[in-house]
């Protein structure tokens, strides 16, 4: 139809616009905007769970971060001193320079450790089934019972670790009961623990082809060839979720600590990790709204350092299907 | 293959035998229905397990035995790691506006849950009871009041600690067995006869005075052994610096020294599940009730002598100087439903001679309350003659302030850096007064708001 | 395929003896170092059932007993006595069944959406699902209280089940690169022959991501059974008490029943045993997925 120069098309302009806002959100063609459909449902779970259960918890805890917050009293807003003083409290930073002393050294460690047991379990052999529930054991005997075990084997005098060292000629350091040894007993100790990324592992490698290893094998590639060329491309998926998770949960890391330290924070503050710091402001100190500033200021650091990993390390992960 | 485990057991224990054995716990369970057809129903929430918490339950029996108006629910609510101090589910209760009738509390956490208003005043009810400060122990006094009116019932008044030391140790070392050190400086005097070092490891040591439960406890045991103070009331603050606190840090730190760093000495392969002075390779050391218990029980041909905590003049004038009570009190959540009758379970369990003996029977703490017949058993007790003792003698309480745990978790890290060697005594003292000041104000300003 | 041709016959002669060699050496150093590693790993379990089965005074020995010359049940019998074992038993296992088939559908369902279809908004979705795992339990512990006391869930066990069945941002990243790594051209297929996603989703991708389901099946299974702050504080009534609440009965402030606790534990460690064992089950080299025409 003709529009003459009197009539202003404006019906049409909005409808137009409106198309457009909706192209850009559903989808341009039939094709895409199928797909979004399908995705919306498969996803609405996930939706609906975080405005059900995260949304108003995550709200609240950023809304307490703003206030004096004491967990049993109406808070008050305060805006953002609890930021402010969180930048200039030196255990703050100690326990942020601890949790990163513990993430660099335990997350590499702990993932090549994984790998390993992984792929000892993996080998096709006699009893590979109670291998491989014996090598996991560690990983659910409950933390009551391997604490004291741990104790004793870092017991600097009778220990497991110091007799051992002693055989070579070492005299071994004190372990829990040093500041400078603590925080490398407890990465020792988390690494014990590497039996759930074992486990990840472990599934993913079912699925590197056995096919292109034989290949490989024939076309004369040696074992660390293989492993290196067609094992780890196949596994890189669940490395980079290993790296991530790892990272994110180092950041959080307390469990082990509370319970090898008496909740104290290591001999001098030496293994105060601010997973730790934050408990104490929360239940000890009844600081729920510094405690709240200190999980959003360590969200920060987790986002901020998962994207970097995700863009340095993600793109050269190899997809088998995307 | 698959038995690895059980062979080498097999293999090892060769003729071993096995047997039923007595079990060595009851099956009492750790919470309560309240009896039946009673009029009220309160709620007490107990927050330990093993036997203590069993005697929780029986002593709530006893309570709806001697009475037929209200029944006990006792609800099993133990800290979520590790420890009875951080009470999560009381706390979620609370905020949650669900709280219990009766709650427990740690004394010196008091000064704080009273700021926060989330205990109920109990002064009216303490002055209609016709109870004042003759009925209980001077140091149980100051603990339940706090500016002036009273906030807890103290029924479990903890006595840190008499002093025991290893007759058989001692007589090895080339000492008189019967006579105990008075002093710190004779303690240092003894030690010096007991140490024996293998290599750069400490095997046997007189007292590891910086591990008497905790860096922080062990500052406040020796520190008012010294004849130090750790608050001002009239000046409202912390006193960490105050000389003979600097001066007991010192004799620990220096102590720590002698024997080559606190991180040499491990004495004993921490798998025990008995204080390590059960070891034999300590000579002295002041131990709680249940760890002495233990000692008694599983290391019978042990002689072990009791006494008073040494001292140091000129701060402290007399043995036992050091000692302070600690322990556990019962206070009303703001918000319980039943605070009259709440009242009567405190009262009757902390401040009747009924109650407290019935307290003494099931669950076995001494009681805070002077005019409890029960506290002549406890003096002729094998086992708790020297708790009496000391009961009987403590001035002393930990710093009741509204940032009592800030202030105990900044005295453990810096009696540790100090202890290790990091800062000296002095400084780690300017630095914990600095830090609690700084969150004593912070504190103020928050519930002023 | 291309590569068909170049496999079978291709080993040089002067390989095969040095193969039967090099086979021995692989199979008793691979021996050598698994049993290595299980007595290593095998050293806090051992703990645990030792402990569990000692008289009080081989406990408190010192130096430390490993292997009792006296064995006793005193222990198991005091242990399971202290608490209702048989129905914190039942409770647990309740909790834990519907946990893990919520987690394992929901999550499952949830990372389909995030890998398999081409979509606009799911990278932007899956940013969001995974900064959840960022934030710390603790400073949402209170505020999710409310919530749920709120919603009259308290004192049951809604708060600990129901949010399994709207995903775990864990499993949902985790099953995610799984099925990223399956290839595109099995969707489309599927695709070009009708099937609609759903199908997709169970007839396909499903059944070939078997291990990474037995994982996370094992994991929520694990998590829900020694799970100790959530009963806490969302559970009143010592009826509905899990075994990890039990667990903690054995703790005084000064000191634990050690012997109980061990009995106690070595039980409760037993059924996440049998669910890894089966589990690890699906664990075998599967399909090959890579020139599946060939």
């Amino acid at each position: 139809m003709t529009t003459t120069s009197m009539t202003p098309p404006r019906p049409a302009a909005v409808g137009a616009r409106k198309r457009r806002v909706l192209a850009s959100v559903l989808g341009e063609t039939p094709r895409e905007r199928r797909n979004f459909l399908w995705g919306l449902l498969f996803t609405s779970p996930a939706i609906i769970g975080l405005a059900w259960f995260t949304a108003y918890p995550v709200f609240m805890s950023i809304y307490y971060s703003f206030t004096s917050a004491t967990m049993v009293n109406p808070p008050d807003f305060i805006g953002l001193d609890n930021y402010a003083v969180l930048m200039s409290d030196s255990t703050w930073w100690r326990s942020l320079a601890n949790t990163v002393y513990y993430i660099v050294v335990s997350v590499p460690l702990g993932i090549a450790v994984a790998l390993f047991l992984a792929i000892l379990l993996n080998l096709k052999v006699r009893g590979q089934s109670i291998y491989r529930v014996i090598f996991y054991l560690p990983a659910i005997v409950p933390v009551v019972a391997s604490a004291v075990v741990w104790l004793y084997v870092f017991n600097p005098q009778y220990g497991v670790l110091n007799t051992v060292l002693g055989w070579f000629g070492i005299t071994g350091p004190g372990w829990l009961a040093s500041p400078d040894w603590a925080m490398p007993a407890l990465i020792i100790f988390s690494t014990w623990g590497a039996g759930n990324l074992m486990i990840i592992l472990l599934a993913g490698l079912q699925d590197v082809p056995q096919d292109l290893q034989d290949q490989a094998m024939v076309d004369g590639a040696g074992r660390f060839r293989r492993f290196w060329h067609v094992t780890i491309p196949f596994l890189s998926p669940h490395l980079l979720f290993a790296l991530v998770t790892g990272l994110i949960a180092g950041f959080q890391f307390f469990t082990p600590v509370f319970v090898l330290t008496n909740g104290t924070g290591g001999p001098a503050g030496s293994t105060l990790v601010s997973g730790l710091y934050l408990y104490q402001n929360a239940f000890q100190f009844f600081k729920v709204g510094y405690a709240s500033a200190i999980a959003w200021v360590l969200f920060i650091i987790v986002a901020l350092a998962t994207a970097l990993v995700f863009r340095l390390v993600g793109r050269r992960v190899y997809y088998g299907g995307a | 293959m698959g038995g690895l485990g059980l062979g080498v057991l097999g293999l090892a224990t060769g003729g071993c035998t096995i047997t039923k054995g007595t079990p060595p716990i009851s099956n009492v369970g750790l919470d309560k229905k309240p009896a039946p057809g009673r009029k009220t129903t309160i709620t007490v929430y107990s927050v330990w397990g093993s036997t203590v918490g069993e005697g929780m339950v029986k002593l709530a029996q006893r309570f709806e035995e001697s009475q037929p108006d209200i029944g006990v629910r006792v609800v099993y609510a133990p800290a979520g790691i590790g420890g009875g101090a951080v009470q999560q589910k009381l706390f979620t209760a609370i905020a949650g506006n669900n709280p219990p009738d009766v709650a427990q509390l740690v004394p010196s956490q008091g000064p704080q849950w009273a700021e926060l208003g989330i205990m109920t005043d109990l002064t009216d009810r303490y002055r209609e009871a016709g109870l004042g400060p003759d009925d209980f122990f001077p140091p149980v006094w100051d603990s339940i009041t706090y500016k002036d009116r009273i906030w807890q019932v103290q029924w479990d008044a903890d006595p840190n600690f008499p002093f025991f030391w290893n007759k058989d140790l001692f007589e090895e070392s080339g000492l008189d067995p019967e006579r105990p050190p008075q002093t710190i400086e004779e303690v240092d005097e003894y030690s010096a006869k007991i140490l024996r070092k293998s290599g750069a490891n400490v095997t046997k040591i007189g007292m590891i005075p910086w591990d008497t439960y905790g860096a922080s406890n062990s500052l406040f045991t020796w520190g008012f052994a010294h004849g130090g103070t750790f608050y001002d009331p009239e000046k409202e603050e912390v006193t960490p610096d105050n000389e003979y606190v600097v001066k007991a840090l010192e004799w620990i730190a220096r102590y720590a020294k002698s024997v080559g760093g606190a991180d040499r000495v491990t004495v004993t392969p921490p798998g025990l599940q008995i204080h390590p002075f059960g070891t034999g390779n300590i000579g002295m050391a002041p131990l709680v009730a249940p760890n002495y218990r233990d000692v008694k029980v599983n290391v019978p041909d042990m002689n072990i002598g009791a006494a008073l905590l040494p001292f140091q003049a000129p701060g402290a004038d007399r043995p036992g100087a050091g000692a302070w009570i600690g322990g556990w009190s019962m206070f009303i959540p703001k918000g319980a439903r039943h605070p009259d009758e709440a009242w009567e379970f405190l009262r009757w369990v902390g401040a009747t001679d009924e109650g407290t003996r019935a307290q003494w029977e099931t669950v076995g703490f001494p009681p805070g309350y002077t005019k409890a017949s029960v506290l002549e058993e406890i003096k002729n007790d094998p086992l708790m003659g020297p708790f009496y003792d000391v009961l009987t003698t403590a001035r002393n309480i930990r710093p009741p302030i509204p940032v009592a745990d800030f202030y105990f978790t900044q005295l453990d890290e810096n009696v540790s850096k100090a202890v290790l060697g990091l800062v000296t005594p002095l400084e780690a003292m300017r630095t914990v007064k600095e830090n609690v000041m700084a969150e004593w104000d912070r504190f103020r300003k928050a519930v002023k708001a | 395929m291309a590569v068909a041709h170049r496999t079978a016959h291709a080993l040089p002669a002067r390989r095969r003896p040095e193969g039967v060699w090099q086979k021995l050496v692989e199979r008793i150093v691979s021996h050598t170092v698994l049993i290595t590693f299980s007595v290593i790993f095998m050293i806090p379990f051992f703990w645990m059932v030792s402990g569990s089965l000692k008289t009080g005074q081989d406990l408190n020995a010192f130096p430390v007993v490993w292997f009792p010359k006296t064995l006793t049940l005193e222990n198991y019998i005091a242990g399971l006595q202290v608490f209702p074992f048989v129905r914190y038993l039942f409770n647990t296992l309740v909790i834990c069944v519907f946990s893990m088939i919520g987690a394992v559908l929901s999550s499952s369902f949830v990372a389909y959406g995030l890998a398999r279809i081409e979509w606009r908004w799911r990278t932007l979705l899956f940013v969001v699902i995974l900064s959840t795992m960022m934030v710390p339990f603790y400073v949402t512990m209170v505020p999710l209280f409310t919530m749920f006391r709120a919603m009259g869930w308290t004192n049951t066990y809604l708060p600990l089940i129901v949010p399994h069945f709207f995903g775990v941002p864990f499993f949902i990243f985790l099953l995610r690169q799984f099925f990223l790594s399956i290839p595109r051209e099995l969707s489309e297929s599927a695709r070009v022959d009708g099937a609609n996603e759903l199908v997709i989703y169970w007839r396909i991708i499903l059944p070939l991501a078997k291990p990474a389901l037995a994982a996370v099946a094992l994991f929520q299974f694990l998590t829900s059974w020694n799970d100790l702050l959530g009963p806490l504080i969302y559970l009143s009534d010592a009826d509905h008490y899990t075994l990890s609440l039990g667990l903690t009965f054995f703790r005084a402030e000064y000191s634990s029943q050690f012997g109980p606790l061990m009995a106690a534990s070595t039980v409760v460690v037993l059924p996440v045993i049998v669910v890894f064992f089966f589990a690890q089950r699906t664990f075998i080299q599967g399909i090959t997925l890579t020139g599946m025409k060939g």
